[in-house]
């Protein structure tokens, strides 16, 4: 205790911050929030210290809501999930009764994980250790040579599964918490929602995850991840060859409709776009698109406008976004659509997976151009994603530059508002900030002032 | 097992150099000479994985990495790559790719159907020395001046969990 406090009070800044840490360290002092005089940045010490990462594990992944699984991975009972939530193992399934359940993914006895596939049918557990077996819910049924172990009997309810403290879903989109004092999702969500809305409403039959999905790693911390996905200012620099790439493809093949490569947020000014900071570390950023007739969705027109509206269905089709449910998913709708979940592994080390969400019913060419789309953009062998990877992990090789201690989130500042804007006013939402165009940083301020927040819990 | 002829002998001569020769030029960078190798119609093809032992089959309603119907996809890759503005490909890994146990799975008058192990070895400043390997099965095919191209290659990648970006330089 005493060591990490020596670490961290002398740069506590101009800003007294209370000391609310059970540790005695003031990580909040890390997030130097002085924008009412125009300044705000961050202690680049958050993206590499060990003590730093199990805090943010202990405070943050493993005490707010997490996104674990869409309801189409685990759609039939017995359906199973395994995944984590922070450095913890669970099971999302299906139970018996059509509700969805969570375990810690832990056997009662020695705690072998009870999955032998991170995704399968199962309507029990049969732990592959010493083969104690359990009920999807959790309910301990079998302990092998019971008569002998225990011959004057034995509860077995004691030795039920961990359930997950709260699992709710939000239109298919299903979160838990190992936080049993999580406020309701839809309270966490807040602002967010109609921004899920307009990828989870894309089909009256609702959506769901298409096989086969791609992880991957990149050497970065995940708040360094979480930037990236809400970064507008990066696209036109790092992503400029694969604006140029597109460019010449769409040349060479003449491409118009589905076949387009939607390229008009590569190039600054040429359409508008905005950011907003939804509250609770959410954001999210868009951008019109050049071409919405290039999008997978556009198909869909005539049987969704009289369902969710002219407004909303220009949200759906006309305007590329990017979603940040923070801390841990992504809602991309983009010129593919794409859940992307960010998982820590260590202080620099980062896993992506990605799913490639799609409307149920679509036709097989909306489906081929979409799957098309994803392949080009959103994977790791990609055309696009790597540039991504790679420039994360220049930046925190360069955040081992101690003496280069602060990163500026102050681009912006000068243009910065809150509340609703014209473009979101049917939405009837309460941005906490906003600006134009997307590129501007003062969106990262929601993400550290959630971070601080979250940081300072005493947990 | 039949006796082995002449034919079958240069036609497993000719399958192992076209592929030993794919795998040369990806290290020497040589990019527009490997282009040359295939069909103007070659499809390209690296699955997702679905699950622990099922590989994705069908593009146009599963995950792949990467899928080309054409060749005109690994044409955008080696444009991309020139354009030295891919910060990922810039600096560019050295690579060595190892092709071994070229086994030919069926022959036609016109085509070849070989599969064969791979592994590329991977050096890089940033990430250090990386090894991948998986399959390769190609579909090889004469064209109309007798020369053999690859009309096909399916690229089993045997990790789902990769530690560095894939492009068609380090498969």
């Amino acid at each position: 205790m005493t060591k990490k406090s020596a670490i961290f009070v002398h740069f506590a800044g101009d800003v007294p911050m209370p000391d609310t840490s059970r540790f005695g360290v003031n990580y909040a002092a890390m997030v130097n929030d002085r924008a009412a005089e125009g300044s705000f940045r961050i202690d680049r010490r958050m993206y590499d210290d060990p003590d730093v990462y199990e805090t943010e594990m202990l405070r943050i992944f493993e005490a707010t809501w997490i996104y674990v699984a869409h309801e189409s991975q685990i759609s039939k009972p017995g359906d199973y999930f395994w995944t984590e939530i922070g450095r913890q193992p669970v099971i999302i399934n299906r139970l018996d009764d059509g509700k969805i359940g969570g375990l810690i993914n832990a056997c009662s006895h020695r705690g072998a994980l009870l999955t032998p596939t991170r995704q399968g049918n199962a309507r029990i557990f049969v732990c592959r250790y010493h083969g104690w077996t359990f009920k999807s819910d959790g309910d301990c049924i079998r302990i092998k040579d019971e008569a002998i172990g225990y011959p004057n009997g034995i509860d077995k309810s004691c030795f039920n599964l961990t359930p997950l403290p709260r699992v709710e879903n939000y239109k298919g989109f299903i979160f838990a918490s190992l936080n049993p004092e999580a406020p309701a999702l839809a309270e966490h969500l807040g602002d967010s929602r109609p921004f899920i809305d307009m990828l989870a409403d894309q089909s009256p039959d609702g959506m769901e995850v298409l096989p086969g999905s791609s992880t991957y790693i990149v050497e970065c911390n995940w708040k360094l991840q979480i930037e990236n996905g809400v970064d507008g200012y990066h696209v036109g620099i790092v992503h400029r060859n694969f604006a140029q790439t597109v460019r010449r493809r769409n040349e060479l093949n003449n491409a118009s409709g589905m076949k387009l490569t939607e390229n008009a947020r590569f190039d600054p000014g040429t359409v508008e776009t905005a950011c907003y900071d939804l509250g609770h570390g959410h954001n999210v950023i868009w951008s019109d698109r050049g071409a919405p007739e290039a999008a997978p969705l556009y198909e869909a027109k005539d049987k969704l406008v009289p369902l969710v509206g002219e407004e909303k269905w220009k949200w759906m089709v006309g305007r590329g976004r990017n979603l940040l449910i923070y801390p841990n998913v992504f809602l991309m709708d983009q010129s593919s659509t794409q859940i992307r979940v960010i998982r820590p592994l260590s202080p620099s080390k980062t896993e992506i997976k990605v799913f490639c969400i799609a409307p149920r019913g679509e036709s097989s060419e909306a489906r081929r151009a979409r799957l098309n789309k994803f392949r080009d953009f959103f994977l790791t062998s990609g055309l696009a994603t790597p540039d991504d990877s790679v420039a994360l992990e220049d930046t925190q090789a360069g955040v081992a530059g101690r003496l280069a201690q602060w990163s500026p989130f102050d681009r912006g500042m000068a243009t910065a508002s809150v509340g609703a804007d014209e473009h979101i006013r049917e939405l009837e939402i309460e941005p906490k900030g906003r600006n134009t165009p997307w590129d501007l940083e003062t969106i990262f301020l929601g993400q550290y002032r959630r971070w601080a927040e979250l940081m300072a819990a005493d947990r | 097992m039949s006796q082995v002829t002449n034919k079958d002998l240069c036609l497993q001569h000719e399958a192992e150099q076209l592929i030993y020769r794919e795998a040369y030029l990806l290290d020497m960078r040589r990019f527009d000479d490997w282009l040359d190798l295939f069909s103007e119609d070659a499809e390209y093809l690296i699955p997702a994985w679905v699950d622990e032992t099922t590989l994705a089959s069908d593009p146009a309603k599963e995950l792949f990495l990467i899928y080309f119907h054409d060749k005109s996809g690994l044409d955008d890759r080696v444009y991309r790559i020139g354009t030295r503005d891919s910060y990922a490909s810039t600096p560019m890994p050295r690579s060595a790719h190892v092709v071994g146990n070229v086994l030919l799975l069926a022959v036609s008058e016109t085509t070849i159907d070989a599969s064969c192990s791979w592994t590329v070895h991977q050096y890089g400043d940033r990430k250090g020395a990386r090894v991948h390997g998986g399959r390769y099965d190609y579909t090889l095919r004469r064209d109309d001046n007798g020369a053999l191209k690859i009309a096909r290659k399916h690229i089993t990648f045997l990790n789902d969990r990769v530690d560095i970006p894939i492009d068609i330089y380090n498969v």
